[in-house]
């Protein structure tokens, strides 16, 4: 029995309105076909089915909405920036120069996708590694979706065009330090639409005044990149190299000086994936 | 069917205790019953093999956990609610103990907040409540002792002993 001080919090959740239990069936099929999903366009059909999902409407007879995800628990100190780099920064540009340590992730890790032929996927070297974060990151489980995605929130507005852009291969990971998360994901396009990628979000930045994500900083790393912030904790560095583009989740945006050193590390570990460097 | 059959029995006969778990250390009713409902479909996602860990309940709370902390859930909560006409539907509100209860709690660091919860609300031995926080027992009994004592100025709360749960 819980202690009696606790009682009246019982008490206070006895009445809520659950969802039925075929409902939640039908949110897991839900879930387990998007994590097949891929690309930005379908990261946007996803947002504006989500739009309408509250917890009271889940719990309520209508349809089950798109709910978002998880990331890291919980201890209390207070982890240091996601983006100060290491000591130990990559040593060169092409596909066998970024280091490896004994943080780094194991392939399995990731999460990928795709129809990509085995040629074309996202290879693990052009992921970054915990060892180019700082000190006390380690590899999460591939837990997680893709909710964290620029495109997933600029999806909410209603101005937002994909552009028809769509991904042949991706492959995420997730990187945590205590409440503190990192995560990327590196996408592979046709040569053609990777180099619409970086103007076709810029345009729907700005087209998107509302969902107030501002492009701060571009230009630092790759053939391209920018840095999207909304507030002091969530930006996106977006960098593409070749035909793979990537996208970094970081929780400490006003650094800017440590969100560039993060994204040149992230440019030469694409070139693990990419002739163009 | 079986496994379906055993799926909502878990779920029905479990949720009351998750959801209140997390209205406990969150201190918002909507938002805790968000993240414990996706917290199921995810165990219904994966039941083949939460069905059969000996404490699926205990996987169903960290998951919750986990999602009620996710910081891109708030951020596009927030944005869905810039979106949203009208005003949200109404929720009963908590009870006067509850709701000093509750901002009590918020009051205590995390770390303390979770070892009160999860032993004097789940009724989790200390050893449990080690192994979930993955923390050594006696940093649970520190936790526990200083989150009893901010409590108890906080709110006057007594407290059983705590052997009686260990």
């Amino acid at each position: 029995m819980p202690d009696r001080l606790f009682e009246d919090l019982y008490r206070d959740t006895e009445g809520l309105r659950w969802a039925t239990a075929t409902q939640v069936r039908k949110r897991g099929r839900q879930l387990a076909r998007r994590r097949t999903a891929t690309g930005l366009a379908v990261a946007v059909v996803l947002v504006v089915a989500g739009a309408a999902g509250t917890a009271v409407a889940l719990a309520g007879s209508g349809p089950s909405p798109e709910l978002p995800d998880v990331v890291a628990t919980a201890p209390s100190t207070p982890p240091p920036s996601a983006v100060t780099p290491s000591a130990t920064p990559p040593t060169g540009g092409g596909p066998s120069s970024p280091t490896t340590s004994r943080s780094d992730p194991p392939a399995l890790a990731d999460r990928t996708g795709g129809d990509a032929s085995r040629a074309m996927r996202v290879p693990a070297d052009a992921m970054l590694r915990a060892s180019d974060l700082a000190p006390g990151y380690r590899v999460d489980d591939p837990e997680h979706e893709g909710d964290w995605l620029l495109g997933f929130f600029a999806g909410l507005c209603d101005g937002w065009d994909s552009g028809g852009l769509s991904p042949v291969a991706y492959r995420e990971r997730y990187f945590v330090h205590g409440r503190d998360g990192v995560q990327q994901r590196v996408e592979r396009y046709t040569r053609t639409l990777a180099s619409d990628y970086l103007p076709t979000l810029r345009a729907n930045l700005r087209n998107c005044p509302e969902i107030g994500v501002d492009v701060v900083d571009e230009g630092f790393a790759g053939d391209e990149s920018l840095l999207a912030v909304t507030d002091d904790r969530h930006g996106w560095i977006v960098v593409r190299r070749g035909d793979l583009v990537t996208q970094i989740a970081i929780d400490t945006p006003g650094d800017r000086a440590g969100a560039r050193r993060l994204a040149e590390r992230a440019a030469l570990r694409l070139c693990a994936g990419t002739d163009r460097c | 069917m079986a496994q379906g059959s055993d799926f909502e029995e878990f779920y029905q006969s479990t949720r009351h205790r998750v959801v209140t778990v997390l209205y406990a250390l969150g201190g918002n009713m909507a938002d805790a019953q968000d993240a414990t409902q996706e917290a199921y479909a995810r165990a219904w996602q994966r039941w083949t093999k939460v069905g059969g860990y000996a404490d699926p309940e205990a996987w169903v709370r960290v998951v919750a956990r986990r999602i009620q902390l996710n910081r891109w859930r708030k951020l596009r909560n927030g944005l869905v609610a810039y979106r949203r006409h009208g005003p949200p539907p109404p929720v009963e509100p908590p009870s006067e103990n509850s709701a000093a209860l509750v901002a009590a709690l918020r009051q205590l660091p995390a770390d303390q907040r979770e070892a009160i919860v999860l032993h004097h609300l789940v009724d989790l031995p200390v050893a449990a409540v080690a192994t979930q926080l993955g923390v050594p027992v006696n940093t649970v009994k520190t936790r526990l002792a200083r989150g009893r004592r901010a409590l108890g100025h906080l709110i006057g709360a007594e407290f059983t002993e705590e052997n009686a749960h260990a």
